[in-house]
This record gives C-alpha cells, structure tokens and sequence, in this order.
C-alpha cells in the first residue's frame, strides 16, 4: 500500500516536474523567439544606419568628384580660352610678318625686273649719241654745282 | 686754238701710270744710253707726248746731258703725274676718246690745275654720268632719276 502510495506520489511529482519543465521549456522558446527578433530589428536597424552612413558618404564623394570635375571643366575652358587667344594672336602676327616679307620680295622682284627690262631697252635704244649727250649734260651740271670748287 | 701742256695730253689715270711706268724705265736706262735717251723718249714715249716731255725739260732748264738732272727733273715729273688731281667718271658705257677730251677740257676749265679722269664703266647705271672729286660725288645717272622718281630702283 505505502509503495503503491510513494509510486503515486513519485508519478505525480514526475509529471508535476515534466509540466514544470515543458512550462519551463516554451518559456525559454518565448524568450530565445523575443531575443531572435531583438536582434533582428537590432540587425536590420544596424544595416539601415550603416546604409544611410555609406550613402551619405557616396553622395558627398560624389559631390566632391562633380565639383572637381566641374572645376576641371571650368579651367580647361579658361586655358583653350587663352590658348586659341594666343595662338591667334600669334598666327594672325605670323600672318602680317609672311605678307609683309612676301610682299617686300615681290616688290624686290619687280624692281628687279623693271630695272632689267629698262636697262636692256635703254641699252638698245639710246645711240652712243645720245649716252654721249647725257653725258656731257652731266658733266655741264656738275660744273654749275660746284663739283670742282 | 691753244696748244695743249703736256699733262693736257694725258687724260686718263691709266695714261698718266703708262707714262710715268715710261718714265721710269727712262731713268732706269740714264747711265746705259747717255746719248741715246732723248731719241728714246722721242721715239718711244707713249701717246705721242715724246716731245712735251722734251720741251718740258728744256723749260725747266734742264741739261739733259747731265744724268742727275735728267734723273732728277724725270722724277718730278713722274711725282707731278702721280699727284695730277683726279676725277673719278662713272659710265655705262666704255666711251671714246674725243669724249673724254671734252670732259677733261671742261674739267680743266674750272680747276687751277689738270685733271685726269678715272674711268669706271657700269652698265647698272643706265645712262648718264657719276662724278667723283676731292671728297665729293654727284649722281647723275639714269638710273638715280629713277631712283628719285620711283623709289630704290
């Protein structure tokens, strides 16, 4: 009798325990599942502010490089600005030095041509008379002004 | 017509350097040929101005039989050549010799002494005449008229 009475008892202190530690069991569950969840959010917070972090910097950087890439830009065109003023400026000197020496050569060239032609028609058309007339008018002028005094 | 002087005869620099080469070749020949000297000056004497030079010595009283003297007054001679003023005569052509009498006349008509002619010929010149004297120039060329009128021609 006593044992069936301790046998009793054991199995609903076995049972009482079990319940215990089913209550015992889901509790941890709940709480793991609450934990799980915590650091989830804590997880997917993390990534949105870390995100924000690095998009915030992503743009600035790219601030920076549109900047610079406008100063760039901005400074290139200052420089052809000088260079195409200069270079025309030089070209348009160059020009003006090439037409003034071309032009000085071609008058060269016709004096030149108009002294050949001259020479070679006086040559063939004054008589030894007439050389000798322009001569002698020469040496009368140069008397009158006063070559021999 | 007035007889000319012997330095009248010669007109150009180039005959005034023939005759006192001559005249050196004379005096050089003095103590070789003493009789013969005045038959070779007369003979031999370039531009047929043998007897100017004859006559120039005898109105320098010059006693021709005596070599010193003859050498001496040949040699002034040669200097007063050598020392005519000159008028240097640029032309385009090579000209003839009447035409360098006139302008040696005419030259001679307004200096106190002779004048020789320094010829240069310059076809670049055209025509004309260019004048050198004692340090001054005239151009009278073709060829500065039309330098004056057109410009560097």
């Amino acid at each position: 009798m006593l044992g069936k009475v301790i046998v009793e008892h054991l199995k609903k202190d076995r049972e009482k325990r079990e319940e215990e530690l089913a209550r015992l069991s889901k509790k941890g569950e709940e709480v793991l599942e609450k934990q799980s969840m915590a650091i989830e959010n804590y997880k997917t917070e993390l990534e949105r502010k870390t995100f924000g972090i690095f998009e915030r910097k992503r743009k600035q950087e790219l601030q920076e490089i549109e900047q610079e890439a406008q100063d760039s830009v901005e400074r290139a065109h200052t420089n052809i600005g000088k260079f195409e003023s200069g270079a025309k400026k030089d070209v348009e000197r160059e020009l003006l030095e090439y037409k003034k020496e071309k032009m000085g050569q071609i008058e060269q060239e016709a004096k030149m041509i108009l002294r050949y032609t001259t020479k070679d028609v006086l040559l063939k058309t004054l008589s030894p008379k007439d050389q000798e007339k322009l001569v002698m008018e020469a040496i009368k002028k140069a008397t009158k002004e006063k070559l021999f005094s | 017509m007035k007889k000319k002087t012997l330095f009248e005869k010669i007109i150009t620099v180039e005959e005034a350097n023939t005759l006192r080469d001559f005249l050196e070749k004379v005096a050089t020949r003095i103590y070789l040929q003493k009789g013969d000297i005045l038959t070779l000056i007369k003979k031999e004497t370039p531009f047929g101005v043998g007897l100017d030079i004859i006559s120039y010595l005898h109105q320098n009283e010059v006693d021709v039989k005596d070599p010193t003297k003859l050498e001496l007054a040949l040699d002034n001679l040669n200097k007063h050549l050598e020392e005519l003023p000159c008028l240097t005569l640029t032309l385009s052509f090579m000209p003839k010799k009447d035409l360098l009498e006139k302008i040696s006349q005419i030259c001679d008509e307004h200096t106190s002494g002779h004048t020789v002619l320094a010829l240069v010929v310059d076809e670049d010149i055209l025509a004309g005449a260019i004048f050198e004297y004692n340090g001054k120039r005239r151009d009278y060329s073709l060829l500065e008229d039309l330098a004056l009128k057109y410009g560097t021609f």
